[in-house]
């Protein structure tokens, strides 16, 4: 298999949700059968798992292959349902310290042999963690939602990127949390306000929702997750990082923008359970 | 120029001109003041020459040292009484080129240039531009700007729109200044600075 190729998901901000966005995205690529990869470089506050629902398979971690104790493809965790899906999960015990960018580009050149895509969470922050996630990537993808507060850190996160060697081409835009209806009445910054104030190329856009929260907590990502319309949107994204030419708009059209009635959420839970 | 110390800039390197006919103590006050304005000019490191036109007052140089440590700036030579050759030249700086930014200044980003700046993109919140000379930017303002650091008073700071909280022409601060949402341009036009709308 050629080199695959490398992004790494990251912020500055804190709780805009990169992880999130990695899971889907990494389930979605793999749904559409590419074998995918997702490395959690937030060392010591890890998340992924969760998200993915692993967090019980977990055995070895990314500091047993900085040590020398294992092998990188031995210590990946796969998916329980999407079986070209892989987890390198990250060590909740060590620290950031423990691992330097020049075992994340090592671990990164070992595994892009095997893999069509390789997807890095970024922890928060813009220290020793954020320089681990972004040095072994080809292309960044920055969350951002639509507070003041995120967008100026992601703006400062794109000029740290640009001070790596990143330049406009290969950094990208995803505007999370969107609300359609507040958007509408002007009471939010679209996400053309946001792409103009960053500058970015706009990858996607995810509208504010609940199915998110219920995919998480099931530990199933949206796309195997049942009824959900969300999906659509990180289908989207995932087509455009294969190159396809999807509009932005497709993202917010398949989306019913009346906030979900309490009959559905309760609906929903049974589902859950069921 | 009725400064006691000033800074010029000749073939890239800075140095503080020490005028004579004043007491040590009042050089000394003056380049404190010189050198906290043009702090943001430096990068740590960096170093420059002192020159005294009058060469008995080198045992001030001590205290430079040790004030230019404060900022991590050494001094890299003295000059006394004449200048050599080469090092005279005119009051107003011989600047290097200009430098010419292509794209958006970004958060913590720094620009900076002895000479002057052109910026094609927004410079955004958080991000400085420090020149020499003039400024001109080719998009919106939000960060710092400063021009004539050196103290070179014909500057001028062009901007297609200005909503920068900091502005600073030849020493002269701009803080919360209320700026027409038009191009403008500022200039320094006796001891005041001018700030006026422009048609392009």
């Amino acid at each position: 298999m050629e080199n695959s190729k490398v992004f790494v998901v990251t912020s500055g901000k804190g709780g805009v949700g990169k992880t999130t966005i990695v899971a889907n995205l990494g389930a979605s690529l793999a749904k559409k059968g590419y074998n995918v990869c997702l490395i959690d470089a937030d060392i010591g506050l890890k998340n992924l798992d969760i998200v993915l629902g692993l967090e019980n398979r977990v055995v070895y971690t990314i500091i047993d292959v900085v040590t020398g104790n294992k092998s990188v493809m031995d210590v990946l965790v796969k998916h329980k349902q999407i079986k070209n899906l892989f987890l390198l999960a990250s060590s909740q015990i060590a620290n950031k310290d423990m691992v330097s960018p020049d075992d994340m580009i090592n671990i990164v050149s070992k595994l892009s042999k095997h893999f069509h895509y390789i997807i890095i969470d970024s922890p928060a922050g813009i220290e020793r963690g954020f320089k681990n996630a972004v040095v072994a990537a080809q292309h960044a993808i920055v969350v951002t939602t639509p507070d003041l507060t995120s967008i100026s850190d992601a703006d400062r996160v794109v000029g740290l990127l640009e001070n790596q060697g990143y330049t406009e081409n290969n950094i990208s835009l995803i505007v999370n949390r969107i609300k359609p209806k507040l958007v509408k009445k002007n009471e939010m910054l679209s996400a053309n306000d946001i792409k103009e104030a960053l500058a970015l190329n706009l990858l996607g856009i995810i509208p504010e929702s609940e199915d998110i929260l219920l995919s998480t907590n099931e530990g199933n990502p949206l796309s195997i997750s049942r009824g959900n319309k969300l999906h659509v949107v990180f289908d989207n994204i995932s087509d455009r990082i294969l190159g396809k030419n999807i509009p932005i708009e497709k993202d917010l059209s398949g989306i019913d923008h009346t906030p979900e009635g309490f009959f559905e959420f309760i609906k929903n839970l049974f589902r859950r359970r069921g | 120029m009725d400064d006691l110390v000033y800074a010029k800039i000749i073939d890239g390197e800075i140095i503080f001109y020490f005028t004579k006919g004043h007491t040590q103590k009042e050089l000394f006050e003056s380049f404190k003041k010189e050198l906290i304005k043009m702090k943001s000019f430096f990068n740590i490191g960096d170093s420059f020459y002192v020159y005294f036109e009058d060469g008995s007052q080198y045992n001030l140089i001590n205290n430079i040292i040790k004030f230019a440590k404060n900022f991590d700036l050494n001094v890299a030579g003295a000059y006394f009484g004449k200048l050599p050759d080469g090092k005279v030249g005119n009051k107003e700086l011989t600047l290097s080129s200009t430098k010419i930014h292509r794209k958006h200044l970004r958060s913590g980003q720094v620009v900076q240039n002895p000479g002057d700046i052109i910026i094609f993109g927004n410079v955004n919140q958080g991000a400085e531009v420090n020149a020499g000379g003039s400024v001109i930017i080719f998009g919106k303002v939000f960060g710092t700007v400063r021009a004539g650091i050196t103290n070179k008073k014909n500057v001028f700071i062009i901007a297609y729109e200005m909503e920068s909280p900091l502005v600073e022409i030849a020493g002269i601060p701009f803080y919360n200044y209320e700026w027409p949402k038009t191009p403008i341009s500022i200039r320094i036009e006796g001891d005041k600075a001018l700030v006026e709308t422009l048609e392009l």
